[in-house]
């Protein structure tokens, strides 16, 4: 435990929070580099379904990504404050 | 959590910033892009349902919602999204059109029966061709792109076309002659070559 301008931060959580952001920083830039011309690239023939399923799921995983995101943050922090 | 990363000074504190913030727009373009497509689908669909030759008088309210997308839709309103699109509608029709023209019923039927359907089936890969035009010069210079990116398959696809046509053409007129009477003083040597 080391005082930081006035609060007490456990460094060991720190580390471990830094590492998992960076986990979930490579999971989060798989999904959003994911491109819909990548079947034509792939020189497949994609009907235009392909597209809008693409963008349907890209919505769904993003939604979901958004809200875990806010969400551990919150659990996190309480579990900071109750330590 | 950035709240930790933040007192603690954490070098890790700007990448976290960075991703929740690519994050958030990629989701509003996800969001943006699937809301605006939606009304595509329905379109899509009853073209894949709809026997080829009836397809025709598909092409135009189709090509009203691209537009409406192009002109609506912010993050959809780029050469590189619309023609990912474009390519696949281009490839929808060619599916529908291939299977209108059934190698084996084609070649198993009446010359002058397939020939008809391969002029239907013309008929409303013209048609297809004529919206994509309209909608291209109402568009005028935002849609920019190079044809070849959209049509390049295409074009080798019409060329298989006319290469199906001019071949049911050639037969068709063949056949015809076999049915030629020939006249004249020499007329019963023509024939006999004709035959030959």
């Amino acid at each position: 435990m080391i005082l930081f301008s006035g609060d007490l931060i456990d460094l060991k959580l720190v580390h471990a929070v830094e590492s998992v952001v960076i986990e979930w920083s490579h999971q989060i830039r798989e999904v959003l580099k994911k491109d819909s011309a990548q079947p034509l690239l792939d020189g497949l023939d994609p009907l235009p379904s392909t597209e809008i399923e693409f963008w349907k799921s890209k919505r769904a995983h993003l939604e979901s990504i958004s809200e875990q995101v806010k969400l551990k943050f919150l659990h996190q922090r309480k579990k900071t404050f109750s330590i | 959590m950035g709240e930790l990363l933040s007192k603690s000074n954490s070098s890790y504190y700007p990448s976290f910033l960075q991703i929740h913030n690519d994050v958030r727009y990629a989701l509003d373009e996800a969001q943006d892009i699937d809301t605006h497509l939606r009304p595509l689908a329905s379109h899509f669909e009853s073209m894949e349902t709809t026997d080829f030759i009836e397809a025709k008088s598909l092409f135009k309210p189709m090509f009203r919602v691209i537009d409406l997308l192009y002109t609506h839709c912010q993050h959809y309103a780029t050469a590189s999204r619309i023609v990912v699109l474009l390519q696949e509608i281009c490839n929808l029709i060619m599916k529908q059109a291939s299977e209108h023209l059934d190698p084996m019923e084609l070649f198993k039927g009446e010359v002058d029966e397939a020939l008809m359907k391969i002029d239907d089936t013309f008929e409303s890969l013209e048609e297809f061709d004529k919206e994509y035009k309209l909608t291209r010069e109402k568009m005028n210079d935002k849609w920019d792109f190079s044809p070849k990116l959209v049509f390049a398959k295409w074009d080798e696809f019409m060329k298989r076309m006319d290469l199906i046509k001019e071949l049911f053409s050639t037969a068709n007129a063949f056949l015809k002659l076999e049915k030629v009477e020939i006249g004249g003083v020499k007329g019963k040597l023509n024939r006999r070559k004709t035959k030959h």
